[in-house]
């Protein structure tokens, strides 16, 4: 039977403890993707009012926040530009909403699939 | 050995839950608060090695709070957390009493050598006091022995 060294079960520990977090919050994470995708399909159609806007860039600057906590750190580059994009100011311009759209597309993808797939480990240790 | 504790202040309970696994796992005592007003009770009701404090809390902003915090326990060290960095928020934790100030997504590796170096400049703070004091009594017992 192999034997892991000190720094492998360190390893092990941590990622088990980041497996465990994501199961606990990944509902909420959810949650505040779906407010973007709101904002998202709001801004498609020219509806996108401030409030919605307001609420999708809180959800995007608190999942900037934490993602990279909990072993997905390119969720939360992902969710930052999401953030900056949905700043109060004027309405997104055609190539903005190209990339907000493909922005929360990624996003979706990461949170999918959660931190095993993604894990590099960079803010997670 | 005495026990370390921590208060961990911020809005998102991902964050407050995430951070009290990393710190309990390491065996630190760990208190945390949602808002500034709860940060005050808890941080009067008991003293704290360290305060985690993130800049943008719902009731009021973390360097008010900060400032608030370190007129009356000077001693915690004030790490400040935000998902936000900017030059006035960052001058603003320097020009209020901040220890650190570290942006998120928090690496935890950093996080931990934060505290621990801080908890290390504490302790050191806290140790020279001490000797002053003994240098002091001893001054003064030399003096009084002087007179007697």
């Amino acid at each position: 039977m192999e034997s892991s060294t000190p720094s492998e079960g360190r390893e092990y520990e941590l990622t088990q403890r980041i497996l465990k977090l994501w199961e606990r919050y990944k509902p909420l994470c959810l949650e505040r993707l779906s407010v973007i995708e709101e904002a998202r399909t709001a801004a498609s159609s020219t509806t996108l009012d401030d409030e919605v806007r307001g609420k999708a860039e809180s959800a995007a600057h608190k999942l900037a926040g934490v993602l990279g906590s909990i072993g997905l750190p390119e969720g939360s580059k992902i969710a930052s530009e999401i953030e900056a994009l949905l700043r109060p100011g004027d309405t997104l311009a055609p190539g903005q909403l190209l990339r907000l759209s493909e922005l929360v597309a990624n996003l979706r993808s990461q949170l999918t699939c959660g931190p095993t797939a993604h894990d590099d480990s960079s803010e997670t240790h | 050995m005495e026990q370390r504790t921590i208060l961990i202040v911020d809005d998102d309970v991902i964050i407050r839950e995430t951070l009290r696994d990393v710190f309990e796992s390491k065996g630190y005592v760990v208190e945390t608060a949602e808002t500034a007003k709860e940060a005050m009770e808890k941080s009067k009701a008991r003293t704290f090695n360290i305060a985690l404090l993130d800049i943008k809390l719902p009731d009021m902003e973390g360097t008010e709070l900060l400032k608030k915090m370190h007129s009356f326990v000077p001693k915690t060290m004030k790490i400040m957390i935000t998902a936000s960095g900017t030059l006035k928020n960052a001058m603003d934790s320097l020009n209020f009493g901040a220890d650190a100030y570290l942006l998120k997504p928090i690496d935890q590796n950093q996080l931990l050598k934060t505290v621990e170096e801080k908890l290390r400049e504490q302790y050191t703070a806290e140790a020279m006091s001490e000797d002053e004091v003994a240098k002091w009594i001893e001054a003064r017992l030399q003096k009084l022995k002087k007179t007697q």
